[in-house]
């Protein structure tokens, strides 16, 4: 290592004299944590897909359900009279 | 939380001691936080892990974590600049914890260099990596890696060149 090598890594050095290695545990549970966040998240986008779907198709029913057909209003307002 | 590393993991528990300290000591100079430094390591090592089952069977899986660290120090600088704007109100980046006078006067200086130089400079110099592999892993031209080197060690002269006397003189 040349000079400026050795100055940077001194300074590097003087920086991190109290750091403490964390353990590697700490990493590998990071990452299970995010994968969790992460399966958790697309999860419940897909629910909530699928429940605004249903409520889009229950909708259309319902709609269909309540505008009849101009006949059987006629039909129905014939069988009245 | 896991209680210890799984036995499938391969190596990568050593391979994490070995380079969890020089990594966050290479990074130190670029992004001029030690706090920031340990938060890319950590990061470059998640990576890794993931990765690890194809990482494990490099012969030198050290070169792809350095290259992911540098990588992540650039898309932190990239997104300080943005906050640059907020964070000016509240003066400069954290200064360092106990710092001696080499120190203080080195960080200085580099804290006046764009991060680029820094890392070239770092790259090169303390870590030892020749100018076209920098370029390579840095996707630049060897032309522009060798300017970095050059403006970023003009800018330091000075400061070795004081440091220097102070070492003849005291």
């Amino acid at each position: 290592m040349d000079e400026i090598g050795l100055v940077l890594e001194r300074v590097a050095v003087s920086q991190t004299a109290r750091m403490v290695v964390p353990p590697p545990d700490m990493v590998i549970g990071t990452l299970r944590r995010r994968t969790t966040v992460r399966m958790v998240a697309s999860s419940a986008l897909v629910v909530a897909m699928i429940v605004m779907f249903v409520l889009a198709l229950a909708g259309v029913g319902l709609a269909s359900e309540i505008v009849r057909p101009s006949e059987q209003v006629a039909a129905l307002a014939v069988a009245t009279r | 939380m896991t209680g210890a590393v799984d036995s499938h993991d391969g190596g990568f528990e050593s391979f994490y001691s070995a380079h969890y300290r020089p990594l966050v000591r290479a990074l130190v100079p670029i992004v001029l936080d030690p706090h920031a430094a340990e938060e890319l390591t950590q990061e470059a090592f998640l990576r890794a892990y993931r990765e690890w089952a194809k990482l494990s069977e490099y012969d030198d899986p050290r070169g792809w974590l350095y290259r992911v660290a540098m990588r992540l120090a650039i898309s932190r600088w990239r997104r300080m600049r943005a906050a640059a704007a907020a964070l000016s109100r509240y003066g400069p980046t954290r200064v360092v914890e106990e710092a001696d006078e080499l120190s203080m006067c080195v960080l200085a200086a580099l804290r006046n260099l764009p991060l680029a130089q820094r890392q070239a400079l770092v790259m090169h110099h303390m870590l030892g990596i020749p100018v076209a592999q920098i370029a390579a892993d840095l996707g630049v031209p060897v032309g522009t890696v060798k300017a970095r080197l050059s403006r970023g060690r003009s800018a330091l002269a000075p400061v070795l060149a004081d440091l220097r006397q102070v070492s003849v003189h005291g």
